[in-house]
């Protein structure tokens, strides 16, 4: 029995960790573009120079050879043949029994004038888009950065280092628009100012000039205004690596379409991780490859903890963590805030229980949040402020236990 | 494997398990908590050591991972990537950042027969059970 993994990512591996450990006696093969397994998380680290590539891996070196786990890097996978249960590379044909899609996805050129065929715009998802990014730094004056997401703001935290005057174009109003509220996303605007970054907020991008030899000189605003560059970074978004599987009976949506157990319309192929567009976060990649191996491998276990509107992220010694509706308003939702120099933080309820959360400075215990965000539990008959709770204020105490328990511990004693 | 088993109906508030874990560590800070609930009640909050660990799923550096001899969870900070999604992701709010880019997490002191909390803990409040 042969299982093809295809993807080196968080859900790809995951996947394959598992299925190693179910299956021992299988063969396992994971097929990847990636010439290793990296983490994308920390691309900015290599953009930095603070890691080089082979530090940017997640698992141990020996992991693979140790659990018997095949490794093809440096992959293209053109198509798939689920009736004949063949991939095909460009290098051969690969018979499988069961196959795994945890391919990712790739990120987006919007539709600008000469975006596609720029010779100096990049994206920022793979090794090679890092690469290629710090090789152009050696020469680059001006970055324009498209997008102030997580992604975006990571790429010009990476820059930073190598002295181009940086512009981040952001079509809302502030940055990091999802995770934010005004308060924190000025806490760390505020601090990319003072690293010499310069924003232009609520504006897109809508054309472009490029010069004789197909490099963008310029980016057109949708106010008129214009702003030199010799470098485009875009981060404005993700699409699932899908188009190998374009003539195959696998249904498609906008990612891979999977049941609650990771299965895709094929029978004997499974999707997890960014493929399936469930969502866009490492824990839930891992979960997802971990489920499918799982159920792949005869087991029979649902994808039930799909919560993924959660994040953290640092700048300039500020965390910060976002989870959940942290933008909501309205009659319907009470808004808590606390905030300190050092701190800003916001919690938002509805009907009794917290939807979300967001905390900027100090955000030691906060994991709680996502617990009592996606249970909807109950916190209304606490008797404190929400700022001050931790899991000590679920605990259920029985006092007429604790004191016979404290005596008979004392009686010992 | 040994487990640290928590009864806060024994917890006095003394602290003594947070100085003695404080210790161990360069930068001295504790790795566990003692918290109160509404009624001033203390509670241990410590490293549950969870058989199916959200810290590690959320880990995208490698840094944390598990022992494969003890069966432990064990934090490399040179590989740590600073993202605090372990941080995030722990229902216990247990682990938390130091300060300089690295998180602070209970490595239940595997240099040690017996944890350094259970260890001084007169009240028993914290114990090793199998399991």
């Amino acid at each position: 029995m042969r299982t093809v993994i295809i993807g080196a990512g968080a859900a790809g591996i995951s996947a394959a960790v598992e299925l190693a450990k179910r299956k021992p006696w299988e063969e396992v093969l994971v097929l990847a573009s990636d010439p290793f397994p990296y983490s994308r998380c920390m691309l900015h680290h290599y953009l930095k120079g603070e890691r080089g590539a082979k530090e940017l891996s997640f698992i141990q070196e020996d992991l693979l050879a140790r659990l018997g786990i095949g490794f093809l890097g440096g992959q293209t996978v053109c198509s798939v043949d689920t009736e004949k249960k063949q991939i095909q590379t460009k290098e051969e044909l690969l018979p499988y029994d069961k196959l795994v899609v945890a391919t990712g996805s790739s990120y987006v050129l919007p539709r600008i004038p000469n975006l596609r065929s720029g010779t100096n715009v990049y994206g920022f998802r793979d090794l090679k888009d890092a690469k290629a990014i710090r090789e152009a730094c050696a020469t680059a004056k001006k970055a324009v950065v498209i997008g102030s997401g997580l992604v975006g703001m990571d790429v010009v935290y990476g820059l930073l280092p190598h002295g181009v005057l940086i512009t981040v174009v952001e079509l809302a109003s502030r940055i990091m628009p999802l995770q934010t509220n005004q308060v924190s996303a000025e806490r760390y605007q505020e601090r990319f100012e003072k690293a010499g970054v310069r924003f232009r907020l609520g504006v897109g991008v809508s054309d472009t000039a490029a010069d004789a030899e197909g490099r963008i000189c310029e980016v057109i605003l949708s106010d008129g205004t214009k702003e030199e560059c010799d470098l485009l970074i875009v981060a404005a978004g993700v699409r699932p690596n899908v188009g190998f599987l374009e003539h195959t009976e696998i249904f498609i949506n906008r990612g891979i379409q999977v049941d609650a157990y990771m299965q895709t319309s094929c029978p004997d192929v499974y999707a997890a991780g960014d493929v399936t567009g469930l969502s866009g976060i490492w824990p839930n990649a891992v979960e997802q490859g971990r489920i499918a191996a799982v159920n792949l491998s005869g087991g029979r276990e649902a994808y039930t903890d799909k919560f993924c509107i959660k994040n953290t992220c640092e700048f300039f010694g500020l965390p910060m963590l976002s989870v959940g509706s942290v933008g909501a308003e309205g009659d319907n939702y009470t808004i808590l805030t606390q905030e300190t120099p050092s701190d800003h933080k916001k919690l938002v309820l509805r009907d009794g229980h917290v939807v979300g959360a967001l905390f900027q400075g100090d955000i030691s215990g906060t994991g709680i949040w996502q617990y009592l965000i996606k249970n909807r539990v109950d916190v209304s008959q606490i008797e404190k402020s929400l700022f001050n709770i931790s899991i000590a204020d679920f605990y259920c105490f029985d006092e007429d236990v604790r004191r016979v328990r404290a005596d008979s511990v004392m009686r010992i004693m | 494997m040994k487990r640290v088993i928590v009864d806060p109906t024994l917890c006095d508030g003394c602290r003594k398990c947070m100085s003695a874990c404080g210790g161990h560590f360069p930068d001295g800070k504790s790795r566990l908590q003692i918290r109160t609930d509404a009624k001033g009640r203390y509670v241990p909050l410590i490293c549950r050591q969870c058989p199916r660990s959200a810290c590690m799923q959320g880990c995208m550096s490698g840094a944390i991972s598990r022992c494969p001899d003890t069966g432990y969870l064990r934090y490399d900070s040179e590989q740590c990537g600073g993202c605090y999604m372990c941080v995030m992701n722990c229902p216990y709010g247990i682990p938390f950042p130091t300060g300089d880019g690295h998180v602070a997490r209970c490595d239940h002191c595997t240099d040690k027969e017996t944890p350094r909390c259970v260890e001084v803990c007169q009240r028993h409040a914290i114990y090793l059970e199998e399991g």
